[in-house]
């Protein structure tokens, strides 16, 4: 936490004179804080890196977002969806509509209830041409009542547990054709725990919290979202000025022995697996045979690639994971054991004969390129290339500027041998019968064929766990890294270890401060 | 004069327009489809291909290669940049929230250089071969040399990471707003210090180099020599009379570095987080957000034209030996 | 060398080219009282032999393997070796016969600049740094102690500070940073060279004709000059790096694609001037071919202001390749470029200096090297200067 009173920049000068004076802040603020009574407010600071520096954008989900409006439900790390703008909701059976059961505590924050109305009126503003948002496609909303609703949608469907919605008494009159100059995205009305107070450009958003909130009045009095850049951000914590920040594995050593700061790693799972794979194209006749697929996933050591990374131990190191639950329930994964590698490599035919160090057949070198991402992939993919290098495999890196373009220009249209990066087209498209891998298992198409039917969480459950020998044995693509946010925060912010997911700017409401 | 102007300002019409085109189509080259870029920020979920086409249709993108181009033109001509795949907003408004900063950053990085450079420029040509002289030309084609990116690290270490003495990132405190007049000010300069020092100081040693043969030259004139003959102090010979002509040139340089003013500060820019628009460029690059990466392109194109043509106006005012009623040669 | 018998019969015997004092370099300059650069020659060649015994194993093992670069070095180190033997031999030589080329010394344009060149020490110790640097990146195979890939256990090597074993220290991939850098330079040199050649040869190609064409043919190409001319030449870039997937050769072409026309103009300036003095006129009465006269007359006429700006423009080069890498626009990781590593070295600038330090101080050095070699090829070039002492 930072004190508000220091005049930290007067001028370069006094304030270099100041820190040699001062030393580091006192806690006697904190102290006060602590005691009931007199309680000072409380003031977190967050470092956004890279953000669009505006008070929200009405079109990108930022996690900040969140402080200000809530979604209808909140997905934990274990998958379990959590009420929010929601109370109660029930889906049909065959998952295509869910009827929503408004909180009728919810308020705007200017006092007015959130209905069913506004629900409707956001999905139906969003939905026109010249806001072109094109992520309700299909979307319908009956309003049964003011706190009742049904979401339709034009196939089965998860719960919406991102969306944010806007107060249709504040829009409605509003010309949609200006959508993206209204006032209202620089001077928004949420429904969430914190409410705007003032935007200072390009530096800083401050919120405070809403008294009334729904859902109690948060412990954290004041969220200042500072905008800075991901490289800036540890220098921004060491100083004092931000308590929270995004942590690049890479800058782990700085900050994990200094007592006054906490590493928290939050899952970051999507629907489907996520993090860092080497996705075989399975149309080079070599990718295609699942014991070379072995091979290579058993030369790779992945708990160390963990620590290499600078990422937690105790992640845990999967072949395949469907869903948040199965984080915690994870099917043994195959071991790291170069020499039974080699051995299946060489069952297979591949042998040095000419002693380069990279195996050959029939006068085929065992070699290809992956393709990766610049800034995390590639630094994956660096000792990827060094293991497979120790069992006689040979693996140049082609560094592309992104994740997305990986995707789209060279993974999605096929044109790549083996890509190492994360991207998440879900667990359908990526080994079900239009599998950009190519991936061919008959089996496993029609066990995917009957998931994307449901979202019953039994069935899919269930579903999984008969897929789950299939992918062991098959390896359609190795997993190495399992995605996480990952985070420093001062050791005073308390409640992280809360089972929700992702940044604290989604779970503010449910953190405090405190000694000790 | 006033018909020189105009006409040089007729003839930048097309070579505007040149420039116009080339960006165009360089960005046209591009292989992949413009739309996957917007879809970066949809990476998680699935976009139905309906979404898509309707998308295409908002940008214009379903179009004939030959009509985007006429709108496309038609747009930068009314101002109007189109709107960024990744912020969905007008790319005017974007670049007009970072052309002050980039501003701020490179008028000051122009007045170090000239205050800099100009001064030392001078005692350097006074002192032809002496100690001194060899030290500052030699110490200003080291220091030019620097890459600016590789000294901005080292300046971030230094001062900012072990220091502590100036900020990282971020263009102003916190506590701005809390902030009289003068602390107002002075937050600014603190944050502005090290991209300032580190941009201007490469002119500096240009502007110094240049300035010091300039005035060599002036002082081998004749008119300089008969002012000496008459006996005036060297002071008085060199600020009244050499200096003003030595000026002449660097003045037009500086009528050339307008479109430093607006893009010569990428790299920089984006080592300190600076919210300008060489950041606003790299990072549309690296998104491959292609209205963005035009609209910059074209406008620091535009500026060089403009550039050139106030350096050789300025030229031709501050000069009356050059006359351009004159028919051109060549 | 029949002149040789005119010499005093002292310096012959001296000095006498044969035997070891031909085959040892820089024997023959200490015989000849030239101990600086005898000793010069000695130390080179006895590094060059030091290097080959050295890495006697891989020097052998390049013959044997299928990768070029190795290859590429072995013929290079014995190429440095025959060099210095054969150079030593010339120059021993031609010291001999020193009192008789002096007075043909000082007849030529480019002895005279040759000379005024060797006068400013700073430019040729940049022609030092500049050529070691190229060697060194040249012998990289042979020299790096390490694999510039090779991962060993990371956890025990990663942001190991500099020390003998590893003089620029590792990252945080355990990777030896002084094997990296010099495998950079490969990178980071070479694009630079290439760049300018390219750059060079289209401006100066593309200046020569449309001066020597003249009318409409000038006026087109000289508007689309304009049009290039205009772009900022990084914005330019930039631009491009993000519309192609950047690797070495595409780089190569950007940089020098986009760099060319200043060069066209300005040759296209200097010919212009050039085209109506007399031997070009006489090269026409006697009916030469247009691309005759180009080339052999007025292209070698304008080249020694190229010279000068040709040193500028490879570091300009190799600074904007650098700039482009260390954004992750350029060439990206893991092959080492100094650019992307020093964009490495940036998020490690709290707990590794080194990684970030040395290859930018490495390229630093050569900018530097390339300003003051531009610095003394345009005091040596300087045709006011020519004209003013020898016309």
């Amino acid at each position: 936490m930072r004190l508000r009173g220091l005049p930290r920049s007067v001028s370069a000068f006094a304030t270099v004179a100041l820190f040699a004076a001062c030393g580091p802040p006192d806690d006697s603020a904190d102290r006060q804080a602590a005691s009931p009574g007199a309680r000072e407010p409380v003031t977190v600071t967050v470092l956004v890196p890279d953000a669009d520096e505006l008070v929200m954008s009405p079109v990108s989900d930022t996690p900040h977002k969140f402080l200000m409006f809530q979604p209808l439900v909140a997905r934990a790390a274990d998958g379990t969806l959590e009420a929010r703008l929601a109370r109660r909701w029930e889906p049909t059976a065959d998952y295509t509509s869910w009827t929503i059961h408004l909180d009728r505590n919810a308020r705007w924050h200017d006092g007015v209830p959130v209905t069913s109305g506004d629900i409707k009126f956001t999905v139906e503003l969003m939905s026109l041409p010249s806001v072109g948002y094109g992520q309700y496609y299909g979307v319908e909303i009956e309003v049964l009542d003011d706190s009742t609703f049904v979401w339709h949608a034009n196939k089965n469907t998860p719960l919406d547990d991102y969306h944010s919605f806007f107060p249709r008494h504040v829009l409605s009159e509003l010309d949609p054709d200006e959508f993206y100059e209204w006032e209202f995205w620089t001077h928004p009305v949420g429904n969430g725990p914190y409410r705007y107070v003032r935007h200072l450009e390009k530096t800083l958003t401050e919120l405070e919290a809403v008294p009334d909130y729904f859902r109690g009045r948060p412990a954290i009095d004041r969220v200042i979202l500072m905008y800075g850049s991901g490289a800036g951000a540890v220098p921004e914590l060491l100083a004092g000025n931000a308590d929270v920040i995004p942590l690049n594995p890479i800058d782990v050593p700085k900050v994990e022995n200094d007592p006054r700061f906490q590493i928290t790693y939050k899952s970051a799972f999507w629907s489907g697996w996520s993090g860092y794979g080497i996705m075989w194209n399975h149309r080079r006749p070599v990718f295609s045979d699942p014991s070379f697929r072995r091979a290579a996933t058993m030369a790779i050591d992945r708990p160390a690639l963990h620590s290499l990374l600078h990422l937690p131990d105790e992640l845990p190191v999967f072949d395949v994971v469907f869903t948040e639950r199965q984080m915690s329930d994870v099917p043994a994964h195959l071991p790291y054991d170069p020499d039974a590698a080699r051995r299946l490599l060489e069952e297979a035919g591949w042998v040095d004969t000419d002693g380069n160090g990279v195996r050959d057949r029939d006068g085929e070198e065992l070699a290809f390129t992956a393709i990766t991402d610049a800034g995390r992939g590639d630094r994956v993919a660096v000792i990827v290339q060094a293991h497979l290098r120790a069992v006689g495999i040979r693996m140049e890196i082609q560094t592309l500027p992104g994740p997305m373009i990986v995707w789209q220009t060279r993974v999605k249209p096929g044109d790549f041998e083996a890509a190492i990066f994360w991207w998440n087209p879900g667990v359908y498209g990526s080994f079900g019968p239009e599998s950009f891998l190519g991936y061919r298992n008959e089996d496993v198409h029609e066990l995917l064929g009957v998931l994307e039917t449901t979202q019953n969480p039994a069935v899919v459950d269930s579903l999984y766990r008969e897929l789950w020998p299939h992918f062991q044995a098959d390896i359609p693509a190795t997993f190495l890294v399992p995605r996480v946010a990952l985070f420093v925060s001062d050791r005073r912010l308390r409640g992280l270890s809360s089972p929700h997911r992702g940044d604290p700017v989604w779970y503010m409401e449910d953190l405090w401060w405190g000694d000790g | 004069m006033l018909k020189y102007i105009v006409k040089r300002l007729l003839l930048s019409v097309p070579l505007v327009l040149g420039i116009v085109t080339a960006t165009f189509f360089i960005a046209r080259l591009a292989p992949g489809d413009p739309m996957d870029m917007y879809l970066e920020r949809q990476r998680q979920r699935h976009v139905d291909p309906e979404v898509i086409e309707l998308l295409r249709k908002r940008y214009g993108l379903d179009q004939p290669i030959h009509v985007q181009y006429v709108t496309w033109v038609k747009n930068v001509a009314k101002g109007d940049f189109g709107e960024s795949f990744r912020h969905r907003r007008p790319v005017r408004d974007l670049v007009a929230e970072a052309v002050p900063y980039t501003l701020q950053l490179t008028i000051l990085a122009l007045l170090l250089d000239a205050l800099f450079g100009i001064a030392l420029g001078i005692i350097s040509a006074v002192k032809q071969y002496s100690k001194l002289d060899k030290t500052l030309t030699v110490g200003s084609l080291i220091v030019y040399a620097i890459p600016g990116f590789w000294l901005a690290l080292m300046l971030i270490m230094l001062f900012s990471v072990n220091l502590g003495w100036f900020p990282t990132s971020q263009t102003r405190s916190m506590n701005y707003e809390d902030l009289n007049m003068i602390g107002k000010f002075l937050d600014r300069m603190w944050h502005l210090a090290l991209p300032v020092f580190v941009l201007g100081i490469a002119g500096a040693a240009a502007t110094a180099r240049y300035m010091r043969s300039r005035l060599l030259e002036v002082l081998n004139e004749e008119y300089i020599v008969a002012a000496r003959a008459r006996g005036f102090r060297e002071r008085t010979v060199i600020i009244k009379h050499a200096l003003r002509n030595a000026l002449i040139p660097i003045v037009t340089i500086y009528g050339m570095s307008l479109p430093f003013l607006l893009g010569g500060a990428t790299i920089i820019e984006t080592i300190f987080a600076w919210p300008g628009m060489g950041r606003l460029t790299v990072s549309a690059v690296s998104g491959r957000d292609y209205p963005i990466i035009m609209a910059t392109t074209t406008i620091a194109a535009v500026l060089t034209v403009l550039g050139n043509l106030l350096a050789d106006v300025t030229y031709a005012a501050v000069d009356p030996r050059v006359s351009y009623d004159a028919p051109r040669k060549r | 060398m029949r002149r040789e018998n005119a010499e005093p019969q002292a310096v012959r015997r001296r000095g006498s080219p044969y035997g070891l004092r031909a085959l040892v370099p820089g024997l023959g300059h200490l015989a000849l009282g030239r101990t600086g650069r005898g000793i010069r020659l000695m130390l080179f060649s006895a590094g060059v032999i030091f290097l080959g015994v050295w890495r006697w194993d891989r020097v052998i093992d390049a013959f044997s393997t299928p990768f070029l670069d190795r290859w590429l070095a072995s013929i290079f180190l014995v190429l440095l070796l025959v060099g210095a033997v054969w150079y030593s031999h010339q120059d021993a030589g031609r010291i001999q016969r020193a009192s008789v080329e002096e007075k043909r010394r000082g007849k030529s344009p480019w002895a005279v600049a040759m000379r005024r060149f060797r006068e400013n020490r700073l430019a040729v110790y940049s022609i030092y740094v500049i050529l070691l640097f190229y060697a060194l990146a040249i012998l990289a195979p042979i020299l790096a102690p390490y694999d510039p890939a090779a991962i060993p256990d990371v956890m025990a090597n990663r942001y190991l500070s500099p020390s003998w074993e590893h003089p620029f220290g590792t990252d945080e991939f355990g990777r030896d940073l002084f094997s990296r850098a010099l495998y950079g330079a490969r990178v980071s040199l070479s694009i630079g060279l290439l760049a300018m050649i390219i750059a060079k040869t289209i401006g100066t190609l593309y200046g020569s004709v449309a001066a020597y064409f003249g009318g409409v043919v000038d006026n087109v190409l000289m508007r689309i000059v304009d049009v290039w001319i205009a772009f900022p030449t990084f914005y330019l870039m930039l631009m491009l790096v993000g519309v192609f997937e950047a690797n070495i050769v595409v780089l190569v072409l950007i940089l020098g694609l986009t760099a060319w026309p200043g060069t066209a103009r300005f040759i296209r300036g200097e010919i212009l001037s050039l085209k109506n003095q007399a031997f070009t006129e006489s090269a026409r009465a006697i009916g030469l071919p247009a691309h005759r006269i180009i080339v052999r007359h007025l292209i070698p006429s304008a080249l020694s202001p190229v010279l000068v700006t040709a040193a500028l423009a490879v570091a300009g080069m190799i600074g904007a390749e650098a700039g482009l890498s260390y954004l992750g626009l350029g060439i990206r990781p893991p092959t080492p470029s100094w650019g992307n590593m020093v964009a490495a070295g940036k998020d490690n600038l709290l707990n590794a200096w080194w990684v970030a330090f040395f290859p930018g101080g490495l390229l630093t050095l050569t900018l530097i090297s390339f300003s003051l070699l531009a610095d003394g090829l345009r005091d040596a070039l300087d045709p006011k200067a020519l004209m003013q002492k020898y016309v």
